[in-house]
């Protein structure tokens, strides 16, 4: 099994997302990861963010979230520096203040 | 590319079906569904350089999803270091770069399968599915614009699971 170094230096990773995340602007309410392993047993972050509703109106949807993820991926370098294989999930602000999940909260 | 597009299609019918309140199995069911659409689309077009028309069906039996998602990740790497070097504007830049996007989504979508058919634990929105299915139709459009040139076609070999043409 592979172990990227997301694993091993974890509070090393969470200062570079944090670093990562700064400067994404209005759109984006909050951003939340977890590190663990694909379906295939690939190590890997997965990223759940929360947008503003008039970010992902269907006009704006993919846009926005090219920008955030492209962003996060180009300072992070999750792969390149971290061993760690990049996934998001994006959800608006109203779905989750419904939903109320734990995990995006 | 019909029935990869119809796949997409269905996955965009199943995602907005109730207008309201999706149901999680629309939801989930359109995720799986727009994987499936990248999938086929790409195997299709693996297939279809095959030149007996009869065969074509066994041979897009031999794809496998992690295989393909290996060689989805060994292009990414690639490109991602390529394209870091921030080369001068050109058609092998723009190739490079649909490229990307089509990989990357393959990934992305097959994880995102993976957890639609077997986490229950999970609970879907509106905005994530339908994310995900305009990530698949943009890599559609990006597959359209690059699929008959030289790097995009030498890639659909590496989703076989051997080795790229030309490594050892």
């Amino acid at each position: 099994m592979v172990i990227g170094r997301g694993f091993v230096k974890r509070q090393a990773l969470d200062a570079a997302v944090l670093d990562a995340i700064g400067e994404l602007g209005p759109d984006v309410i909050r951003v939340f990861y977890s590190v663990g392993e694909d379906w295939t047993g690939d190590p890997s972050i997965f990223f759940r963010i929360v947008l503003s509703d008039g970010s992902t109106t269907d006009d704006k949807l993919l846009r926005t979230t090219q920008r955030v993820s492209s962003h996060i991926e180009d300072r992070l370098e999750p792969m390149e520096e971290w061993g760690l294989l990049p996934y998001f999930d994006f959800r608006s602000k109203s779905e989750q203040d419904e939903l109320k999940a734990k995990a995006w909260a | 590319m019909a029935f990869a597009d119809d796949l997409l299609e269905q996955a965009y019918h199943l995602a907005t079906r109730e207008r309201r309140k999706p149901r999680q199995a629309s939801l989930r069911r359109a995720v799986s569904t727009a994987y499936y659409s990248i999938f086929h689309l790409l195997i299709s077009e693996a297939t279809r350089n095959w030149k007996g028309v009869r065969q074509r069906d066994a041979l897009a039996r031999v794809f496998e999803h992690g295989k393909m998602k290996s060689a989805c990740q060994r292009k990414v790497g690639e490109l991602t270091v390529y394209l870091a070097s921030k080369p001068k504007a050109s058609p092998k830049v723009a190739i490079a770069q649909h490229l990307w996007i089509v990989a990357t989504t393959f990934i992305e979508a097959q994880q995102k399968r993976h957890a639609a058919d077997y986490d229950n634990s999970r609970d879907w929105t509106r905005i994530t599915v339908m994310n995900q299915i305009a990530s698949v139709s943009n890599a559609f459009d990006s597959w359209r614009v690059i699929r008959k040139e030289q790097a995009p076609q030498a890639f659909l070999v590496t989703l076989f699971g051997g080795k790229g043409p030309g490594k050892v």
